[in-house]
């Protein structure tokens, strides 16, 4: 970590490297906070004016990271690029020669004041207190800033909606929903009922599957039962066969409630595993949201499914998330973490940079969400916008969804 | 008079123990070879005593041979098949008014065995590789059809 003061404020403050600390900034602190990994990369930054963040900071692509001794750092502001030179103090000492020389090199690194749309009062660690993925990147100090009690961002909504999309969605919405005779084999509404009650009432994952044959919708049996649980908080293991076409489980209270990567993993496993008919994964969240994966555009899912490099898709890791190190994985977390540092939720973040890798890999799958079982399920997309300056690319991503 | 009671309701639990455990096998003649009846009777009325006993012992009992089936899975692997005896319009399998038994393993066979095997031999025809594949898994359980007789009946379709 790096506490750079204003020269107006180290004039004034004599004192200040002993008044700032890594968690705690006098109320008057104007200047720089900078956050390093133990590898002495730059993590982020915040501006203070007054003791009171008024900016983030990006790195720009210019300079390379060093290792050495932070000795110190100078400070020159044009306009929203701040300079920044570090220089650093090493010594060197020939085996044999008793003689240590001396050495200094400076390095310039520059950022740019990220917007000022953060209020967060600094400090070093934490996150938005949803899911911590700085926790698996070992960045060492600083962590990303939360905007703690502020409202977070709406979704912005799609005016530009794909019909197939529409017209899916409301399919999957009518098997849910009208299949309800009296007879028997059919009580997919009566079932998928129990799954919204068992959602909001039950601590473990409960699910039912879908079938289709012969021009039939119906609820499939696994020995003996319609609708089952393994009485595991995180996971159920569905049973399905060649004919399954849509499956539907839980996600009970104090679990993420938007679909994780393994949810989508699902569809390209059980398509792989013979049931090339499946078409959705319907999610019944504990907040009473409802989100469906399902396959959008089949040529490009059966596709998707065939080429044997996709094979790692649905190897996912214990939490549910895409395995560590895959571009699938790389991707999400990206999409993740931006979302994340915008103010959005686990919810959002985790669906919608799903959406986006279920987009950018052309995987024929899709997400949509509706908030209750008489709504119309809405696509969900992630924007992509990159803007460049001289020094580097700065890409946001921006939720959107359709009404 | 208590004593008497007493003999009479315990004669009446061995009655049904006992008719639960051996109930006779019969042949598909028996059944004026309508494949349902056979199936549901031997199968699903006999089903403890399939229970822990391999998938060939099942398989030798009945004296009509399987037309195809289908896995059925989890996440894991493959759990059990449907075995198909009788399609309800030629040449057309329908989960919900074919002939065929659901038999679930003890044991989860690992996807690799079964895509290998599945890739090879179509699962739309039943073939003795396929026997010889599933033979040794220990059943967990085993039923008929649980969809046939109720989409018969919402149908309003004749058994055949």
């Amino acid at each position: 970590m790096a506490i750079i003061p204003d020269p107006d404020y180290k004039t004034s403050s004599s004192n200040f490297e002993n008044s700032n600390s890594y968690l705690k900034r006098k109320n008057d602190f104007s200047g720089l906070v900078m956050y390093y990994s133990l590898n002495d990369e730059f993590v982020n930054g915040w501006k203070y004016e007054n003791g009171t963040v008024v900016d983030n900071l990006i790195k720009s692509d210019g300079n390379g990271t060093s290792s050495n001794v932070r000795k110190n750092s100078k400070i020159i502001h044009i306009a929203d690029i701040i300079e920044v030179t570090t220089c650093y103090l090493y010594s060197v000492q020939i085996v044999g020669y008793d003689d240590i020389s001396y050495h200094e090199k400076c390095e310039t690194e520059y950022y740019f004041s990220g917007g000022g749309t953060s209020t967060d009062s600094g400090g070093g660690g934490g996150s938005s207190g949803s899911y911590d993925y700085d926790a698996n990147s070992a960045t060492g100090g600083g962590g990303s800033s939360s905007s703690g009690s502020t409202t977070p961002p709406t979704i912005k909504p799609n005016e530009d909606c794909d019909p197939v999309a529409i017209a899916n969605g409301d399919s999957i919405s009518k098997i849910l929903k009208t299949y309800d005779s009296s007879s028997a084999y059919y009580k997919i509404s009566e079932y998928f009922n129990q799954l919204i009650g068992y959602a909001s009432s039950s601590s473990v994952e409960w699910g039912m599957v879908i079938n289709y044959t012969d021009g039939e919708f119906y609820a499939y049996n696994k020995e003996g039962n319609y609708v089952y649980s393994d009485q595991k908080s995180n996971e159920i293991a569905l049973g399905y066969c060649n004919n399954t076409s849509i499956l539907c489980h839980t996600h009970p209270t104090g679990k993420t409630s938007s679909p994780s990567p393994s949810d989508a993993g699902t569809l390209v496993y059980s398509y792989n595993k013979g049931a090339t008919k499946i078409f959705a994964n319907v999610i019944i969240a504990a907040n009473g949201s409802q989100y469906v994966i399902y396959v959008n555009d089949r040529t490009a899912f059966n596709d998707f499914c065939n080429n044997s490099l996709n094979s790692g898709f649905y190897q996912e890791t214990s939490d549910g998330r895409f395995a560590t190190g895959t571009t699938w994985s790389n991707d999400y977390l990206t999409v993740y973490k931006n979302l994340q540092n915008q103010g959005y939720s686990d919810d959002v973040c985790n669906s919608y940079a799903l959406s986006y890798v279920l987009d950018k890999y052309n995987t024929g799958m899709k997400i949509s969400e509706r908030d209750n079982n008489n709504n119309a399920f809405n696509e969900q997309n992630t924007e992509e916008d990159r803007s460049k300056t001289i020094f580097t690319t700065t890409t946001t991503y921006t939720p959107t969804k359709c009404d | 008079m208590k004593k008497i009671i007493l003999t009479l309701s315990i004669m009446l639990i061995g009655i049904n123990f006992v008719d639960s455990q051996t109930k006779p096998f019969k042949t598909i003649s028996q059944f004026n070879g309508n494949v349902m009846n056979y199936l549901k009777y031997n199968v699903d009325e006999r089903a403890d005593y399939y229970k822990g006993k391999t998938v060939a012992e099942l398989l030798n009992d009945l004296d009509i041979a399987p037309i195809g089936f289908q896995g059925c899975f989890n996440d894991y692997g493959t759990i059990g098949i449907e075995l198909y005896y009788k399609n309800y319009k030629e040449n057309i399998y329908s989960e919900l008014a074919d002939d065929y038994i659901n038999i679930y393993f003890e044991k989860i066979i690992p996807d690799k065995e079964y895509h290998i095997l599945r890739k090879e031999y179509p699962t739309e025809k039943w073939v003795p590789q396929h026997y010889d594949f599933f033979k040794d898994m220990i059943i967990k359980n085993v039923s008929f059809n649980y969809y046939k007789e109720s989409y018969l009946k919402a149908k309003k379709l004749p058994n055949k």
